[in-house]
C-alpha cells in the first residue's frame, strides 16, 4: 500500500475552494509550499501536526468507506468541511492552519515568475 | 575564515538582529577582536521578494509558524538571518516614549535611563542606519487611517523608517541591519559566521565555552566550539531565554515575554486606495497609547488573502476589490507568556495568558479603529475574527462584543520582548542595568529581551539603542 499523500490531497481540495480551474503544476507548487512550511515550524508541532494529518486521513475511513486520500473530489469536501466545522477544537485548527498557508502559497502564485535566484552573501 | 571546529575570540556575540549587529558593530570598531554568529542565512535583501512566500521560507525562523500556546493562542513571526528581524519588518521607527523608560526605571530599579541620557544613543544609531518620511509619498491607504482618525479628533502621526527613499523614481533601500551595521562590522574587522547555532553555554577556566553547529554548503551540521572571555547573547526574546535555560541560567529568565498583541480589520473603500508599486503604509493613530495603538499592515493580494481566508468567497473578493481594499490593526501591549525548554526538542515552547483585562482593551481598540475607518470612508468592514459580522455602517459597530473573543490565529504579533528583563530589582530581573547577567561574569544580554515591558511602539529604535547604550557602557567598564 503506497504512502498516502495527505497534505497534498488536503491542499488539493482547499484550492479547488477558490480556483478550481488551477494547473497542476500550480497546484503543485502551493503544496510544495506548505510542505515546506510543515517541514519548518517548530519542532513539537511538527509531530502534532503529522499526528494530526494522520488521524484526518484515518478519520474518513468509518465514514466514508476509504482513507482520506483516497477519496473522490466531493467526499474529501465533505471531509475537510466537516473538520472545518468541528465542534471539537483541534480539528478547526488544522484547517484553519492549513487554509492559511494554502492561501498564501495560491496568492503567491503570480509573483513566483518574478522570483530573483537566491543570492548568499560569503561569509 | 575556514571552517574550524574550536574558534577563540576575544568578545561572541550571538546573534545578528538589531541588539548584536548594533553591540558587534561598536566592539569591532573599538579595536575588539569580535566574532557574531548568526543561526541564519547571510542573504540580500532582495534575495526574495518582500514579504512574498519565498521571504517565509528563507528569512523567517520555523518558516514564520510560531504559536504561543494557552487559551487565546498567538501566532507570532521573527527573523532568522543575518540581520534578523530588521530584515524582513517595515522598519517602522520610533525614540522610545520617555515615560515608558520612567517606568522601567522606577519599576525595575533600572540605572541612568531616561530620555535625555538616551538621545545620544539614538542618534549614533540613525547615524548609521537611516530614518526617513514618506511625506507625500505615503499611500492612500496608509493616508485613509489618518484622514479617520482626525476626522475624530485623534492624534494620528506618520511613522518614520528605517528606509532611504528615493522620491524620484519612486523606490528606496531599506535600512535593515544586514545593509547598515552589519556592514560596518565587517569593515571593522569583526568575523561573520552565519549558519552558525550555539546550543549551550558553560563556564571554564575564566572563560566561556559556547559549544554549537554549523551548516555547511553542503547542508551537513558539524560541531562547532567558541572559546571567548565575554559573551553577548542577542538571539530574540524567545531564543535567548531557550539558551540561557539550556545553560542553567533561569533566574527571572524566559518567565515575562511580552508582546504587542494585535487583531486585524480588512476595510473596503468606495474607490482604489492600493496600488501594486505603493510603498509600505506608515499611519498610526497614538491618541489612545499606551493603552492601544492603531496602524496600517501590508496589503498585498497575498496579505488580503490571507486575512480573508475565513470566508467561501476570499478568492472572488480579493480578486475583484483588493485596490479598493486595506488592512488595519489595533494592538495593545496586553498578555504576558514564558518560554521554556522541551527535552528532546530543539524548539522553545512558548505559553501566553490574556486576563480579561487584555481582552477588554482589545475589544474597545478594534471598535475605536472601525470608528475611524467608517469615517474615512470605508463601505465595508470585514473583521479578520472567526464568528465577527461584516460592519456595512457605524451602527453595525453594536454588534461587535466588548470583550475581544479571539480563536486560533486571530491574534497575531511582529513584537516580542521583555523575556529577561534588565534592572537592579533582583527579584524581577535577569540581569543588571546594563544587560550584565546576575550572578554570571562576562555573560550579557542585549536584545529585545532586556525591555522591561512594552514599548507602546515599534520597538527596533528602542533594542537599538538600548544595545548602543550597554556596549558603550561595557567599553567603558572594559567588560567588567
Amino acid at each position: 500500500m503506497s504512502k498516502p499523500d495527505t497534505v497534498a490531497a488536503l491542499v488539493e481540495v482547499l484550492v479547488d475552494e477558490a480556483r478550481p480551474g488551477l494547473t497542476a503544476s500550480e497546484r503543485g507548487v502551493v503544496a510544495d509550499y506548505v510542505r515546506s512550511t510543515l517541514a519548518g515550524m517548530p519542532d513539537y508541532f511538527r509531530i502534532g501536526f503529522r499526528m494530526l494529518a494522520m488521524m484526518f486521513e484515518m478519520a474518513a475511513l468509518p465514514v466514508h468507506g476509504h482513507r482520506f486520500s483516497r477519496l473522490a473530489p466531493a467526499e474529501r469536501q465533505a471531509h475537510v468541511e466537516a473538520w472545518r466545522r468541528s465542534r471539537i477544537g483541534f480539528r478547526r485548527s488544522m484547517i484553519a492552519f492549513y487554509t492559511t498557508f494554502a492561501c498564501y502559497g495560491l496568492y503567491s502564485l503570480p509573483r513566483a515568475q518574478d522570483r530573483a535566484p537566491v543570492a548568499r552573501i560569503a561569509a | 575564515m575556514n571552517d574550524p571546529s574550536e574558534i577563540e575570540t576575544e568578545i561572541l556575540v550571538i546573534g545578528s538582529g538589531p541588539g548584536g549587529a548594533v553591540s558587534g558593530t561598536l566592539f569591532a570598531e573599538a579595536g575588539r577582536h569580535v566574532v557574531m554568529v548568526e543561526e541564519g542565512d547571510h542573504l540580500a535583501l532582495e534575495a526574495a521578494p518582500h514579504f512574498s512566500r519565498e521571504e517565509m521560507l528563507l528569512k523567517y525562523r520555523n518558516a514564520g509558524v510560531g504559536v504561543a500556546l494557552g487559551r487565546h493562542k498567538l501566532a507570532w513571526v521573527e527573523g532568522r538571518c543575518v540581520g534578523g528581524g530588521s530584515e524582513v519588518n517595515r522598519g517602522l521607527y520610533h525614540r522610545t516614549p520617555g515615560y515608558v523608560f520612567d517606568d522601567w526605571r522606577h519599576r525595575f530599579a533600572v540605572h541612568d535611563l531616561d530620555l535625555a541620557g538616551m538621545t545620544p544613543h539614538f542618534e549614533a544609531c540613525e547615524a548609521v542606519a537611516r530614518v526617513e518620511y514618506a511625506g507625500a509619498a505615503a499611500s492612500d491607504m496608509s493616508r485613509r487611517l489618518q484622514q479617520g482618525a482626525q476626522a475624530q479628533g485623534w492624534l494620528a502621526i506618520e511613522a518614520p523608517r528605517l528606509y532611504r527613499y528615493d522620491h524620484d523614481h519612486h523606490s528606496g533601500v531599506k535600512q535593515s541591519m544586514s545593509a547598515t551595521f552589519v556592514q560596518r562590522f565587517v569593515a571593522a574587522g569583526g568575523a561573520l559566521l552565519p549558519r552558525t547555532r550555539i546550543a549551550r553555554l558553560r563556564r571554564m577556566n575564566g572563560h566561556w565555552i559556547a559549544q554549537g553547529s554549523r551548516r555547511g554548503e553542503d547542508g551537513k551540521q558539524r560541531p562547532v566550539t567558541f572559546r571567548a572571555k565575554t559573551v553577548f547573547i542577542a538571539c530574540g526574546a524567545v531564543q535567548t531565554p531557550a539558551l540561557l535555560r539550556r545553560s542553567g541560567f533561569s533566574h527571572n529568565v524566559g518567565d515575562s515575554l511580552r508582546f504587542h498583541p494585535m487583531v486585524k480589520v480588512v476595510a473596503e473603500f468606495d474607490r482604489d486606495v492600493n496600488r501594486p508599486d505603493d510603498f509600505d503604509p506608515v499611519h498610526q493613530v497614538k491618541e489612545f497609547e499606551p493603552r492601544f495603538g492603531m496602524g496600517c499592515s501590508i496589503s498585498t493580494p497575498a496579505m488580503l488573502g490571507v486575512a480573508l481566508s475565513g470566508r467561501p468567497d476570499h478568492w472572488q473578493l480579493v480578486a475583484e476589490r483588493w485596490r479598493r481594499m486595506g488592512i488595519y490593526y489595533v494592538q495593545s501591549g496586553g498578555g504576558e507568556a514564558s518560554v521554556r525548554n522541551l527535552p528532546g526538542f530543539e524548539d522553545p515552547i512558548v505559553r501566553v495568558r490574556f486576563s480579561q483585562g487584555d481582552l477588554s482593551v482589545l475589544g474597545e481598540g478594534l471598535r475605536r479603529l472601525c470608528e475611524a475607518l467608517f469615517a474615512a470612508g470605508a463601505q465595508r468592514i470585514y473583521p479578520c475574527l472567526a464568528g465577527y459580522p461584516d460592519l456595512h455602517s457605524p451602527g453595525d459597530l453594536a454588534r461587535l462584543p466588548d470583550v475581544l473573543q479571539a480563536s486560533d490565529g486571530n491574534m497575531t504579533s511582529v513584537h516580542v520582548f521583555s523575556s529577561c528583563p534588565m534592572g537592579e530589582d533582583r527579584r524581577r530581573t535577569a540581569a543588571n542595568s546594563f544587560g550584565k547577567v546576575h550572578g554570571a561574569d562576562g555573560l550579557y544580554i542585549n536584545d529585545a529581551s532586556l525591555l522591561c515591558g512594552p514599548t507602546s511602539v515599534n520597538p527596533q529604535g528602542t533594542v537599538m539603542a538600548v544595545a548602543h547604550r550597554n556596549a558603550t557602557e561595557a567599553l567603558t567598564r572594559r567588560f567588567h
